[in-house]
């Protein structure tokens, strides 16, 4: 009676490995579910979590045991040096791949910034958007300032849809040092002193103006919207001076707008979709040409040019490296042990 | 010899792969357990499983947009804050409402809405403690002198959509943000991704 302990098998190391693997992955895909918390933002942010770091944890523990025991037989047999490499090459990959986990989780920096055309900032804690700085305890915070030089559309379709979105833009390390001039494509992050540029969304931003009823300019301003693709909605207010609700549609082009250009009474360039709404009051909805009047209560609004902004993701992550690096290695020993299995199965 | 060479090694592939599959259900079962755990997943869960849960919320979602429109209209048409306390409104909502109050105050009037139609048309969860309801509204203003209580203006009917953004905060369900649209327009989609991060 009792346990026999005497036949006890200790798990092997593969064993082990597959559950890690499975439960690593497993984790993941049941966070993107939504079926236990809200899906996470990008996948660092569940791999951050503590279930995924046991999982991490256990991979540099499986790895460095593997490692381990291919030492211990080096030298037993020469002939099966190839194949000790490429093992060796898998089991430094899931090392990697645990400690590139490990090491984000203390290193990730991100942040997003929104700047339109022309417009400069300070890259510090307060100027990135609402709710997007994720820093973990050893982060490198970038520094010094970024100038928004230019927001071009791509490809150059000659037609007023756009595809994508390049910015030129200028990152000064501190006043002293000369600026360094960054190109990002929606497509190709740029890298700048260990960080990774990146545009997250790009939009238009129409230049507000509202007056009084004598004429008196009250506020002039370009506000940040996303109104991109063309119809896409968005709202802006001028907190605390009026308790009014502007929503704005932007169509680069009023072709766009086929079916309502005989309302519009605009034969050719931009258009405005305007609605105004004071708390539960719908006051107007209508189409405006740019610099038309539309007149509120006692008030004008007009909606001018409008610029270009980019919203910019900042990344640094040490880890990613490391993470990349066992990647690549545990995809060559999987190749080269689906090669090897072909071959056994051929002869 | 060859075949049988072959078959012994298609059957240990087979074993390898039968042998594999304990591990992988076994780290799979791990990553459910920890999951159903951590961050409050058990709770997440139970709201989504179960419908009678969603259901109540439902109600109290709705309950609380009846409580938000009928508290506006009697703050517009008194003038008074008596009902603050129980109004369900961020404080950014409830700002923007007496604002507007006090500026029609300052010019001797009184702008008096009285809701005349109120239909939920959906309430949707975008997590346990933050709803989307849609709301179609039918709303009569008027202004009026302010010392006469007089009409000064037409009557005039309001068709409205509203969509409420509503989070929980403390046990009860408040309005923190709403979108005005006139009934009939096509609502543009839900900015999901960016109404997770209002605090």
């Amino acid at each position: 009676m009792g346990i026999d302990f005497g036949t006890y098998r200790r798990p092997s190391r593969v064993f082990v490995l597959i559950t890690t693997v499975s439960y690593l992955a497993g984790y993941v895909l049941l966070r993107y579910s939504g079926l236990f918390s809200l899906p996470p933002e990008n996948i660092f942010r569940a791999l951050h979590a503590w279930p995924a770091l046991l999982g991490a944890g256990m991979l540099v523990l499986v790895g460095a045991a593997g490692l381990a025991a291919l030492r211990s037989r080096a030298g037993e047999d020469p002939i099966r040096l190839s194949g000790n490499l490429a093992a060796g090459a898998g089991w430094l990959g899931l090392l990697l791949i645990g400690a590139g986990i490990v090491t984000s989780s203390f290193t990730r920096f991100e942040g997003s910034v929104t700047l339109h055309e022309s417009q400069e900032a300070a890259l510090a804690a307060t100027v990135y958007d609402a709710g997007t700085l994720y820093r973990r305890r050893f982060s490198r915070e970038p520094n010094g300032g970024i100038l928004m030089e230019a927001v071009a559309p791509f490809p150059q379709a000659g037609g007023p849809v756009v595809r994508g979105f390049s910015a030129e833009a200028r990152l000064r390390k501190d006043p002293a040092s000369p600026p360094r001039a960054l190109k990002i494509g929606s497509l190709f992050p740029a890298m700048a002193d260990g960080f990774l540029f990146r545009i997250a969304e790009a939009g238009y931003s129409p230049h507000l103006f509202l007056f009084d009823l004598s004429g008196n300019s009250l506020l002039d301003i370009y506000a940040i919207m996303r109104l991109y693709p063309p119809g896409a909605e968005d709202s802006f207010r001028f907190d605390k001076i009026i308790p009014h609700t502007f929503y704005l549609r932007y169509y680069p082009d009023v072709s766009l707008l086929s079916s309502a250009t005989g309302t519009v009474g605009i034969r050719s360039g931009p258009a405005y979709e305007v609605r105004i709404v004071r708390n539960l009051d719908l006051l107007a909805d209508r189409y405006a040409a740019p610099d038309e009047l539309i007149r509120f209560d006692s008030l004008f609004l007009s909606v001018g040019d409008s610029r270009r902004w980019v919203r910019i993701t900042i990344v640094r992550d040490p880890g990613m490296v490391l993470l990349l690096a066992g990647l690549v290695l545990t995809i060559l020993r999987a190749i080269s042990l689906g090669i090897r299995r072909t071959e056994t199965i051929r002869y | 010899m060859e075949d049988q060479e072959r078959t012994a090694g298609i059957h240990g592939d087979e074993r390898a792969g039968a042998q594999a599959v304990l591990p992988a259900v076994l780290g799979l079962l791990l990553a459910l357990i920890v999951s159903f755990g951590a961050h409050g997943g058990y709770e997440h869960f139970r709201f989504y499983a179960h419908g009678y849960l969603r259901q109540q919320e439902t109600a109290n979602v709705e309950a609380t947009i009846k409580l938000f429109s009928s508290s506006v209209a009697g703050f517009y048409a008194t003038g008074y804050t008596v009902g603050l306390k129980q109004f369900p409104a961020d404080n950014m909502v409830k700002r923007r409402i007496f604002q507007d109050i006090r500026n029609w105050e300052e010019s001797g009037k009184f702008f008096v809405m009285d809701r005349d139609r109120i239909a939920v048309r959906n309430v949707e969860f975008l997590a346990p403690d933050m709803a989307v309801a849609l709301v179609d509204e039918t709303w009569f203003s008027v202004f009026q002198n302010r010392s006469t209580r007089r009409p000064i203006s037409e009557k005039q009917a309001n068709i409205l959509t509203v969509r409420y953004y509503l989070k929980k905060k403390w046990g009860r369900w408040i309005i923190f943000e709403y979108e005005v649209f006139p009934q009939g327009k096509p609502l543009p989609p839900v900015p999901v991704d960016m109404v997770l991060k209002w605090e």
